[in-house]
């Protein structure tokens, strides 16, 4: 129950904080009817500092019309004032620009500079005129919080201003790091101009707001080719700037280092190059960032690239080979291959994967007996994707080997391809020592599917040691039913567990309803196992019926029946299952919780989009972090809006916009009906959407909000289009700023149009 | 591996939680699945779920378990790593008990491929207490047990900035690797540990100081609270528990209280 206001009043300036946060959030939650008292405890200045910084509070929380209520304020003292400008700020109301606007103004430096302060907090353009007067006076107090947010801004116009700002003393630090901020190609050139010169401080900082920059373009507009683009028209050939750069680098922060190192790529040219194949003998980020970018530049330094890989350190092998995938360095990279770190080896064969050349084959083979499984794997992976006629002829003779690792390999290779000569092969590896090998042939042979593979597999089903019958069970799972349902029921009753677990398994991967009353007994095996196979063939079968079984066995006390039968419910799906499932995302064990999250995702409703919305705010991160991936990749209105909701209440959070920029059904929609009222801080966010969505559609949708949004949403649509960076683009902006009323919004889009570099 | 299935992420989260503590977060699901993929090939398995059974289930499954563990396991670490810290236990709380007649025990708990431990023996005998120090070095993995004991490390394990009157008596650089004194590797008894098995750990004894740093950001919340309460049951009265720099027990109801002398932040047992 809500205690009296004026007791409520009385208790802001109570010692424990616990308690004075519960006054503040109730006078918060009182609305118009708590305003006169808490403007009153405002403006008592004989009031302690705990008194009014808690009415400061209760104002920002209120969800009475403050702004109206505080408007009487203006003129007060100073003091009170600056606590008006930094309560409006808080707000982030819109309306209160107007008065912030005024207040910038004020007499008084403080309350202009919270002024200042709150119109960033508070975003959007609109602010642009004043804050561009204020950092002209040259006040000094007022001009440093007004770069800030004038960067911030997103506002082409601010460029030069802040570009003017470089020659001075006062500024031009607190503006180079503001032309970062500002996310224009237009702030290229000014920050490129800096790199000239001989104070390494400031080259270090360019180079940091040039790659600030450059992040800022890919968070607004997904892409960045063209911001290189740019910045190598600016760079290239200018090879003064090498030394420069490589004397600022030493001694650099790891970040300023990277930045460096990606200028010296966009210088490009041999001596850059040279320079940064120096960089990577450095144990450094700087290497990393050298490797980085060497592996990305264009064109590619191939010999510089082939003499860096052959010469260089195990490190500088793995950062390079994680980049490499020209078909010209095949031999360089074929060379490491042999390196005694595994890592290297193993970033070499994705790299010769990568270049999809068969050739590579008989360099990788060797690797599939690989002391390291991390090695083994990746070669096994690679030669799978590569294929070719050299590879059949290593696996048959690998299949021959006396390592059994490379040939249970061999063999894998083998019934994969399903070659002529592998059916002979695998007949005479399923009595191999190896019990792996026996396992791989009969796995291969079902694959096969040829009338000798069927028979070994069958015959091996009734082979005296118990590992040998599992591995011919699970084999029949990829063959017909037809052929060995008989084979699977006998199974099914066999003395040892994996027998009768694989037997389920099978029967159910091949949906065999005839088995269901041959199953059915196992959901009460002796062995858990079974149990848990049966249940999920069980949900294999699908119907009523087996949802009514599963759903009884997710209230099991045992984790992994309870776990199995979530699963089961999501195979089966329907109502009933949703029902079912929705339950146990309130389950105890958050491992249960992420089971129901991915089993609802295949009963794709209404309902269960809401259970899903509703686990976003799960205790457990994983929990939350997968009910948000699954938010993302639903398709659908009531998705999108759900994102474009989360987008705007959290503008920061650049995963809601990663998010609503998924090219998934009805993104663009929803994101361009916002448009049509978007006000100046939403409509940045939205038109960055459709920028990063990267699809047709998409784009179309900045066109037609370039026309037919609010006028803030034709800016930031214009902004979005001339980022893109293609001569069409431009051009509807061209036609667009013709037609365009609005002068503002006219003279924005001329601004955006005669800055681009 | 043919299951790349989402169901197959919170099983086996579930699965390596429950066996040695570790927590894989969302964002590390794809570097489990990776790990997985190459154990259960290992083991045979074309199914992570088949897998995850048999590892569950199985009456034979420890040695592959062990195995698992094996894969999951980094061994990050090197020499001198926080050193403060550490040269405040020998120089404060072990050298003054040696001085005072007594025989001091530290363990270096999680202490991977020996780095840590190998540190302190280098700080005890530069003071001349190492043969009245007992060192106790424990890890899951006996992989990086046997590497720690081989006295053999990559130039990986020694960074800047590192004391060079350290680095030139007790380290040689040969052309491929890095050696140490053979006898500070003798003097440490090195275990085989599971952080969470209470009972074994129980056997142990007590100890003047513990070091477990740098591991704890792998458990979840319930795990640290778990092994802290372990771990300060095994330290004397006037023990001291140290923990990564970055890390804290704060949020954790663990049992113990935090103290600070000359810039170090220890834990003692029990609360304020």
């Amino acid at each position: 129950m809500t205690r009296p206001i004026h007791e409520l009043i009385e208790q802001l300036d109570t010692t424990s904080f616990s308690h004075r946060r519960e006054v503040v959030r109730e006078l918060g939650d009182l609305g118009d009817a708590a305003l006169p008292y808490l403007i009153e405890a405002l403006t008592d200045r004989s009031a302690s500092e705990t008194r009014l910084a808690a009415a400061v509070e209760a104002l920002v929380l209120s969800i009475g019309d403050v702004e109206s209520t505080l408007a009487s304020l203006e003129t007060a003292a100073p003091a009170i004032v600056a606590d008006v400008a930094q309560i409006l700020g808080r707000r982030r109301h819109l309306g209160s620009i107007d008065t912030l606007v005024r207040l910038m103004e004020h007499e008084n430096d403080v309350v202009a500079v919270t002024a200042i302060e709150s119109l960033g907090r508070i975003g959007g353009r609109a602010a642009v005129a004043p804050l561009l007067k204020a950092i002209q006076r040259n006040e000094f107090f007022r001009v440093f919080p007004a770069i800030d947010v004038l960067a911030r801004t997103g506002d082409p116009r601010a460029v030069d201003p802040l570009a003017q700002l470089l020659n001075h003393p006062h500024y031009a630090l607190e503006a180079t790091r503001a032309l970062g901020r500002t996310g224009e190609p237009a702030a290229i050139a000014p920050l490129a101009k800096l790199l000239l010169g001989d104070n390494d401080l400031f080259i270090r900082l360019a180079a940091s707001a040039l790659e600030e920059l450059r992040h800022r373009c890919f968070e607004q507009y997904g892409a960045v080719e063209r911001f290189d683009e740019d910045l190598s028209a600016v760079l290239r050939g200018n090879e003064k700037l090498v030394a420069h750069l490589l004397r600022a680098m030493e001694g650099a922060e790891p970040p300023e280092q990277s930045a460096m190192a990606r200028i010296l790529a966009a210088i490009g040219g041999e001596e850059a190059l040279a320079a940064l194949l120096g960089v990577l003998r450095a144990p450094s980020a700087a290497a990393e960032a050298a490797a980085a970018v060497l592996g990305t530049t264009t064109p590619l330094p191939v010999d510089a690239l082939d003499r860096a890989l052959r010469a260089g350190s195990s490190r500088v092998r793995t950062l390079l080979l994680a980049r490499i995938d020209q078909p010209a360095l095949l031999n360089a990279v074929t060379a490491v291959l042999s390196d005694s770190d595994d890592q290297v080896r193993v970033t070499a064969i994705r790299s010769l994967g990568r270049m999809g050349r068969p050739a590579a084959a008989g360099s990788i083979f060797p690797l599939l007996d690989d002391a390291s499984g991390l090695v083994r794997q990746a070669a096994l992976a690679v030669l799978l994707t590569l294929g070719g006629q050299d590879l059949e002829r290593h696996a048959l003779q690998g299949a021959a080997s006396d390592r059994a690792l490379l040939r249970r390999a061999s063999l894998r290779i083998l019934g994969h391809f399903g070659y002529p000569s592998a059916e002979s092969v695998l007949l005479s590896a399923i009595h191999d020592p190896d019990a792996q090998c026996r396992d791989i042939s009969l796995q291969s042979l079902a694959v096969l599917g040829t009338k000798a593979a069927v028979a070994a597999i069958l015959e091996r089903a009734s082979a005296h040691d118990n590992e040998t019958r599992a591995s011919a069970v699970r084999a029949m799972g990829s063959i017909g039913v037809e052929a060995v349902r008989d084979a699977l029921w006998r199974a099914i009753e066999d003395e040892d567990e994996w027998v009768r677990y694989y037997a389920c398994r099978s029967l159910g991967k091949a949906r065999d309803l005839s088995s269901w009353d041959r199953v059915l007994p196992c959901l009460d095996d002796a062995s858990r196992l079974v149990r848990i196979a049966a249940i999920e063939a069980i949900a294999q079968f699908g119907g009523r019926e087996a949802a009514e079984i599963l759903a009884k066995k997710t209230e099991s006390q045992d984790d992994d029946v309870r776990r199995a039968g979530i699963i089961g419910l999501g195979i089966v799906g329907g109502e009933h299952a949703r029902v079912a499932i929705i339950g146990h995302l309130r389950d105890a064990d958050p491992a249960t919780r992420l089971l129901a999250l991915s089993s609802l995702e295949k009963i794709r409703t209404s309902e269960s989009l809401s259970s899903v919305l509703s686990t976003l705010r799960d205790p457990d991160s994983r929990v939350q972090n997968a009910a948000f991936q699954a938010l993302a990749d639903w398709p659908g209105r009531e998705a999108a809006e759900a994102l474009r909701t989360l987008l705007l209440a959290h503008p920061d959070e650049d995963r809601f916009l990663e998010a609503l920029a998924r090219p998934i059904e009805g993104r663009t929609e929803v994101v361009l009906e916002a448009l049509f009222d978007a006000n100046e801080s939403t409509a940045p966010l939205l038109t960055a959407a459709l920028a990063r969505s990267s699809t047709r559609h998409a784009s179309d949708a900045l066109e037609d909000a370039l026309v037919r949004g609010s006028p803030a949403a034709r800016k930031a649509a214009a902004g979005a289009l001339i980022a893109a960076g293609t001569r069409v683009r431009q051009h509807a902006v061209r036609d667009a700023s013709a037609l365009e009323k609005d002068p503002d919004v006219r003279r924005f889009m001329n601004a955006l149009l005669s800055r681009r570099p | 591996m043919k299951e790349a299935d989402p169901l197959i992420y919170p099983v086996f989260s579930g699965l390596v939680e429950d066996l040695i503590g570790f927590r894989y977060e969302a964002a590390a699901r794809d570097i489990l699945l990776e790990k997985l993929g190459v154990a259960a090939a290992d083991e045979g398995f074309d199914s992570l779920f088949d897998y995850y059974y048999f590892l569950r289930y199985d009456a034979g499954s420890a040695a592959a378990i062990q195995r698992l563990i094996e894969h999951l396991v980094v061994p990050e670490t090197y020499f001198f790593r926080e050193l403060g810290p550490v040269e405040w236990a020998v120089r404060e709380v072990l050298v003054p008990k040696v001085q005072a007649g007594l025989h001091p025990k530290i363990w270096s708990a999680a202490s991977s491929t020996g780095e840590e431990p190998l540190t302190i023996a280098m700080l005890l005998d530069e003071a001349g207490a190492l043969d009245q120090v007992d060192i106790l070095a424990s890890d899951i993995s006996q992989r990086h047990l046997d590497r720690a004991k081989s006295g053999r490390f990559r130039f990986r394990s020694l960074r800047d900035p590192a004391p060079e009157r350290l680095v030139s008596r007790y380290l040689t650089r040969t052309e491929h690797e890095l050696t140490i004194d053979q006898r500070l590797v003798n003097r440490i008894d090195w275990r085989k540990i599971n952080l969470f098995d209470q009972s074994a750990i129980a056997l142990l004894g007590r100890f003047d100081v513990i070091l477990v740093r740098n591991v704890l950001i792998y458990f979840s919340h319930e795990g640290i609270a778990r092994v802290v309460r372990t771990l300060s049951d095994r330290l004397t009265n006037d023990g001291v528990l140290l923990v990564g720099v970055s890390e804290t027990l704060f949020k954790h109801d663990a049992n113990v209280r935090c103290e600070e002398k000359s810039g170090v932040f220890y834990y003692r047992k029990g609360k304020l």
